[in-house]
């Protein structure tokens, strides 16, 4: 479970992150929706641990991470938009050391390595150094090192950009499988993801949550029934 | 977190390996040692076979050495981006710091390892005051604390690999001609308390009693108070970068 209370956070003038609650349970993909600029990244990094709130509580898991951060990040995951792996590490290892640091048993992390690389495709590529992937099998091998270890909540900042469809595809089905038993809050501006896989969109808009609803809902607040129309509406400043 | 700082440490010391790079350091090193050995503190041509000039000049020349092993340690992180995702691990920045510490630590005692083959093939010719050089080889490893520290704070708050070379050089550089005793008793200070506290804060005055082989330990609480000040400021700093 993750809660997000009263949350705000400022760069100087600029409030990134405006008064924000929610709360997430297992049982569904959430989508963090929202032009650019609006606050998203910001607000996964706040959840991650990358910045501290000026004021709010954020709870993952039982475990407010301003007052437990370690704790708090043990049974979590998060891969950033950029994707970063260490280069100089093969995938294997950076695997192994993503599992040693989340101390899984050595059985837990033979038998779930197993069943990533399979699911992920990684198999062919289980020797290679990160820095020599393409960026399809960069973000597959960040996504099995966030979920080596069974993340109860797992976070996303766009996991498919610039990725083709077949990877597009396989990455959501994989996400929406997982998130049946898990926490999956997933930021994205793609409306067909948001479709294909979420069961819950978060509309930011400066810094705030304007809109808490399911796509469907999304879609009904306009005529057209759709929901990038629904998107713009909402958004687009006159 | 000793178990996290294990595997800190463990990731860090190896991917220094991983690189070509770090193997262009050890020959580097080696040729320079030699070079600044034999030819410029004229170490065959000395009337009785010294290796304080030797260990005074690699001092200087880890000063330039060291600032660039821990560029890698956070400011390439910063630059590859891969800092965002090693913030959301479950480590405390006091683990991630003293496992990044103790790699670059551990790897400039191998550094200065390579010079071994100075003493070695000299003590084969000469005979020498071997227990002497072994305690100025324990005292350069301490003096190498202090740089990496030094350094590795310095990475922490600088925004560029570049930037973080050069405050890393800057600082180290000050720290190794820093001579308080000296500026003091130039000045209008007679009071010999004061100059002996001058005396017991110079970095100099501690380098030149640890490589004279007294290994006090007044000098090694220096250099591990400097030590641990360095790595107490990096650990506030990317904690405060945070908030």
């Amino acid at each position: 479970m993750l809660i997000v209370k009263n949350i705000y956070k400022s760069f100087g003038a600029i409030k990134a992150v405006d008064g924000i609650n929610f709360c997430l349970q297992k049982g569904e993909v959430t989508a963090l929706l929202g032009p650019n600029g609006a606050g998203k990244t910001t607000l996964l990094r706040l959840i991650s641990g990358y910045y501290y709130p000026d004021e709010g509580d954020i709870i993952i898991n039982g475990t407010n991470i301003q007052k437990n951060r370690v704790g708090a990040l043990q049974s979590f995951a998060y891969i950033p938009e950029n994707g970063a792996l260490y280069p100089e590490m093969t995938v294997a290892e950076y695997i192994l050391y993503m599992a040693k640091l989340h101390k899984l048993s050595r059985q837990n992390y033979v038998d779930n390595l197993a069943s990533l690389s399979q699911e992920l495709g990684l198999t062919e590529v289980i020797n290679q150094k990160c820095e020599t992937l393409s960026k399809g099998f960069k973000r597959r091998v960040a996504l099995a090192g966030a979920l080596i270890h069974r993340p109860d909540t797992l976070l996303l900042d766009e996991p498919t950009e610039g990725l083709d469809p077949n990877q597009k595809f396989m990455i959501r089905d994989f996400l929406r499988l997982y998130a049946r038993h898990h926490t999956v809050l997933m930021s994205t501006h793609i409306m067909e993801e948001v479709e294909a896989c979420a069961g819950r969109v978060l509309l930011m808009n400066h810094g705030k949550l304007i809109c808490d609803t399911t796509p469907e809902g999304l879609k009904s607040l306009t005529p057209s029934n759709d929901i990038e129309t629904a998107f713009r509406s909402i958004t687009f400043d006159k | 977190m000793m178990y996290n700082l294990f595997q800190v440490f463990n990731k860090e010391f190896s991917s220094f390996f991983r690189s070509k790079m770090v193997w262009f350091v050890f020959v580097a090193y080696s040729l320079l040692s030699v070079i600044i050995t034999f030819f410029q503190s004229r170490f065959l041509y000395s009337t009785s076979l010294s290796f304080l000039t030797f260990f005074q000049l690699q001092t200087g020349l880890l000063t330039f050495i060291i600032p660039a092993l821990t560029l890698k340690q956070w400011a390439e992180e910063r630059t590859s981006g891969t800092i965002e995702m090693t913030f959301s691990l479950p480590i405390s920045y006091t683990a991630l710091t003293l496992g990044k510490f103790f790699a670059v630590w551990v790897l400039s005692g191998l550094i200065i390892l390579c010079s071994v083959g100075i003493w070695i093939s000299s003590a084969l010719i000469v005979e020498l005051h071997n227990l002497h050089i072994f305690c100025n080889y324990i005292g350069l490893f301490f003096i190498c604390g202090v740089f990496c520290s030094i350094s590795l704070c310095a990475s922490s708050f600088a925004k560029g690999i570049v930037g973080a070379y050069v405050i890393s050089l800057s600082i180290c550089l000050f720290v190794s001609l820093f001579n308080l005793s000296w500026l003091l008793s130039n000045s209008n200070f007679s009071q010999d308390i004061i100059l002996r506290a001058g005396n017991s804060l110079s970095f100099v005055t501690h380098v030149n009693n640890i490589l004279s082989g007294q290994i006090s330990a007044s000098s090694v609480f220096y250099f591990f108070s400097i030590t641990a000040f360095a790595l107490w400021i990096n650990i506030i700093t990317i904690g405060y970068r945070r908030q």
